[in-house]
């Protein structure tokens, strides 16, 4: 019995792999576990290994071809074996089949993501691995649960493309088209707004063209997902971070010379925010589906620009830590994103996200809420700024934060009161960091 | 918590009703000196004596029937048939006496025995030793049917049975007599007709009895490797059943496995797969799948039994069907 490799999944979010490069030619002998061939998720690159020793008999996917999680991308068995069975791109009925697993220590994720992570591919695609069954007699196949899906969202799901077997449309593609960008099916069509005219010298000149794809892909999604999806409440304040920059520079020489480690203003602005977060858990809640998880930790999640994107690596437990670890452990995890060498696990199990623009110059913006959390903090620049106290103005260094917050589970005022917490510890830092 | 063997949490059970109630016998082949071909009535005799643990003769029909009639006098028997295979020996008395009587008497007569026994494969013990035999039973209005997967469930649903004034046929596993598990000391219950979710999870609801449960949480503990959650749910009686643990999971989860060691044709695995098609057919995302022992006796040799006996790798086949894409 040939087995069959399929395209592992790596995580919650994984929902297809690139095939970067086959380690060995079809007809090579592989043994088992040996590493046969690299793929790129949209975070990270992996090597995967043979599920089992022999030939591998015949790859069903090239190099660059996008392959969504659980599709054959190998098969491998005794020399002359017959491969048909799997070249129809579904996962068999194998005997034993069994996706290589993953090697790194995975951390569980905190929590289910809202919808279900089954492999499919993208919606609108192609349905993978041959083509989807064309209604017969005008008929379209639907799942019961992809039928009741679209009746709760009031779509037509009889336009949809299917993803699963024979091309039936499931729960996640109408879910997917609910959440994709110019849904019009069910929903009343609203007139397009007149076309500017155009410029004499006719339409703008394209300097370059690339795919949207890998990460890019990834955080158009999820954008987009959250955008339409998730009602923002949007808050602001003006904090006063004086003490805490007195706070830093009398501590400065102890944390360097004794804890070898250098503390800046965003560590100190990380620690307190895990520390509020701690002590407002109205804002450490997910939504999932029909329930509202409370999340047990505080597992805070630092937005991290990097080539061609944004990645988020999570700090666990960060209100635990004190600040020579937070800042050890945040200086790392940028550097590793920046690198491309961050394990999966650290892009999982966040629970409130914190991102920070100080250091282009910006005042203060509103970032977008990264589902599956509730909640995620923007930090601007720390400047001089005239400041009124007891009647007179004074030179004061204050920041702008702010909170954007999933309005369905976390009201305006749970918001609030988490803001001004963290205004509260940051104005007056009492917890001294060590 | 400490942790005791399977087939010891069953002496247990046996032991601390007998001390509460002593109207509560046991009886079977073997039973007494030899403390029962599977290890399950040791150190009672010593305990209790011959009159309250009796050898009998091999006699499934004369067993059974004496157990009922000592039912009718107000008494309280354990009978043990040494394999459920044997079970087919006694069928006219457990089928036409012991699931009619309280019935045609209108309520006035008690039948509070238990019918201990064994099944299953995994030994070797060849094609009349090693069935699963359940569905004749839950097939039978009268009766209830218990299969326990884990040595605290053996002793809390026993010791339901015992006290429970219906007839209850009490299934208990070869391969699992050997494994060890949390038990509490002393006296507690696990009603009958309340599953459990042995395990929780998002994409998949998986539903096994007995020596199923361990291999689909082997099969859950892999598949989790790859991101796909299963939950698994063991009804622990097959009647009553509750079938609300079962809904609620597969309207969550949208998908459905249900997997017995019995052969698949006229399984209780079809009954659960009806019931959801017909209670949760609006949350359902794919067809149902049954992972099953294949249609043929159970092979003596130990490769051809390991292939008709389904395992954690078909549990995982199972899930991979129902997530197929396209």
């Amino acid at each position: 019995m040939a087995t069959p490799l399929p395209m592992p999944k790596l995580g919650l979010t994984m929902e297809q792999g690139t095939i970067l490069k086959w380690m060995k030619p079809e007809g090579a002998p592989v043994e088992k576990g040996e590493i046969i061939l690299q793929i790129q998720t949209d975070k990270v690159e992996y090597e995967v290994e043979s599920p089992d020793g022999g030939v591998l008999l015949k790859t069903l996917a090239g190099e660059g071809d996008a392959v969504p999680c659980g599709q054959n991308v190998a098969v491998i068995g005794r020399k002359g074996e017959d491969v048909s069975a799997f070249t129809g791109g579904a996962a068999p009925k194998a005997e034993k089949p069994a996706a290589p697993a993953p090697s790194r220590a995975e951390a569980q994720p905190a929590a289910p993501a809202p919808s279900a992570p089954v492999p499919q591919a993208p919606a609108g695609a192609p349905a993978a691995g041959g083509e989807s069954a064309p209604p017969r007699d005008g008929r379209v196949f639907a799942s019961p649960a992809a039928r009741r899906v679209a009746r709760e969202l009031g779509m037509d799901y009889r336009t949809l493309k299917g993803s699963g077997p024979g091309g039936r449309i499931v729960q996640a593609d109408v879910r997917a088209a609910a959440q994709s960008p110019g849904r019009t099916a069910g929903a009343p069509r609203v007139a397009a707004p007149p076309a500017p005219p155009a410029a004499a010298t006719g339409p703008a000149a394209v300097a370059a063209k690339k795919p949207v794809a890998g990460m890019r892909k990834v955080i158009a999604q999820r954008m987009a997902a959250s955008w339409s999806a998730v009602p923002r409440v949007t808050l602001q304040a003006e904090v006063d971070l004086t003490n805490l920059l007195a706070v830093r520079e009398a501590s400065r020489k102890a944390w360097e010379q004794d804890l070898g480690v250098k503390v800046s203003i965003n560590d100190l602005i990380l620690f307190y925010t895990a520390r509020a977060v701690r002590r407002c858990p109205a804002v450490n809640v997910r939504l999932a589906g029909e329930e509202i998880h409370q999340m047990a930790d505080v597992n805070l999640g630092i937005a991290v620009a990097v080539e061609n994107g944004l990645m988020v690596p999570v700090i666990r437990g960060a209100d635990q830590k004190p600040i020579d670890a937070l800042a050890r452990e945040a200086r790392a995890l940028a550097e590793s994103a920046r690198a491309g060498s961050l394990p999966l696990s650290a892009l999982e199990g966040g629970t409130f996200t914190v991102s920070n623009l100080g250091a282009y110059g910006i005042d203060h913006f509103s970032a977008i809420v990264n589902a599956p959390e509730s909640c995620i903090l923007s930090v601007g620049a720390a400047r001089e700024r005239a400041v009124v106290r007891e009647g007179q103005v004074v030179p004061r260094t204050t920041a702008w934060l702010g909170i954007n917050a999933d309005h369905r589970i976390v009201d305006g005022a749970p918001a609030a009161g988490f803001l001004s917490t963290l205004k509260d510890m940051l104005e007056n830092p009492k917890v001294m960091p060590a | 918590m400490r942790e005791i063997l399977y087939r010891e949490a069953i002496v247990e059970a046996m032991a601390e009703e007998m001390e509460r109630d002593e109207t509560v016998f046991v009886m079977g082949e073997d039973i007494a000196e030899f403390g029962g071909s599977y290890k399950t009535t040791v150190g009672l005799l010593e305990k209790f004596g011959k009159e309250r643990v009796r050898n009998t003769p091999i006699a499934e029909q004369g067993i059974v029937g004496a157990a009922l009639g000592a039912a009718l006098m107000g008494m309280r028997p354990v009978a043990e048939l040494m394999y459920i295979d044997f079970s087919a020996v006694a069928m006219d008395q457990i089928v036409n006496q012991v699931a009619k009587v309280r019935y045609m008497f209108g309520g006035k007569a008690k039948t509070a025995l238990v019918i201990r026994t064994q099944g299953g494969a995994g030994r070797s013990s060849a094609a009349q030793h090693a069935q699963s035999l359940e569905a004749w039973f839950v097939h039978v209005p009268g009766l209830k049917v218990v299969m326990p997967s884990t040595p605290r469930d053996a002793k809390g649903l026993l010791k339901s049975a015992i006290r429970d004034d219906d007839p209850v046929f009490f299934i208990e596993h070869k391969l699992l007599y050997l494994q060890k598990g949390p038990v509490p000391e002393g006296d507690y219950t696990i009603p009958l007709g309340v599953a459990e979710v042995k395990r929780e999870g998002r994409d998949v609801t998986i539903v096994a009895t007995s020596s199923m449960v361990g291999r689909s949480l082997q099969a859950a503990a892999e598949l989790e490797k790859e991101g796909v959650s299963c939950e698994v749910v063991d009804p622990r009686t097959l009647f009553p059943l509750d079938k609300e643990t079962i809904l609620a999971s597969v309207r969550k989860t949208g998908r459905l496995l249900v997997t017995h060691e019995a052969v698949q044709r006229c399984g209780w695995g079809a009954e659960i797969a009806a019931i959801a098609a017909r209670e949760a057919f609006d949350y359902l995302d794919a067809p149902i799948v049954r992972v099953c022992a294949k249609e043929t006796p159970v092979p003596f040799a130990p490769k051809l039994e390991g292939h008709v006996i389904p395992n954690k790798d078909d549990v995982i086949a199972g899930v991979r069907t129902l997530l197929q894409t396209a």
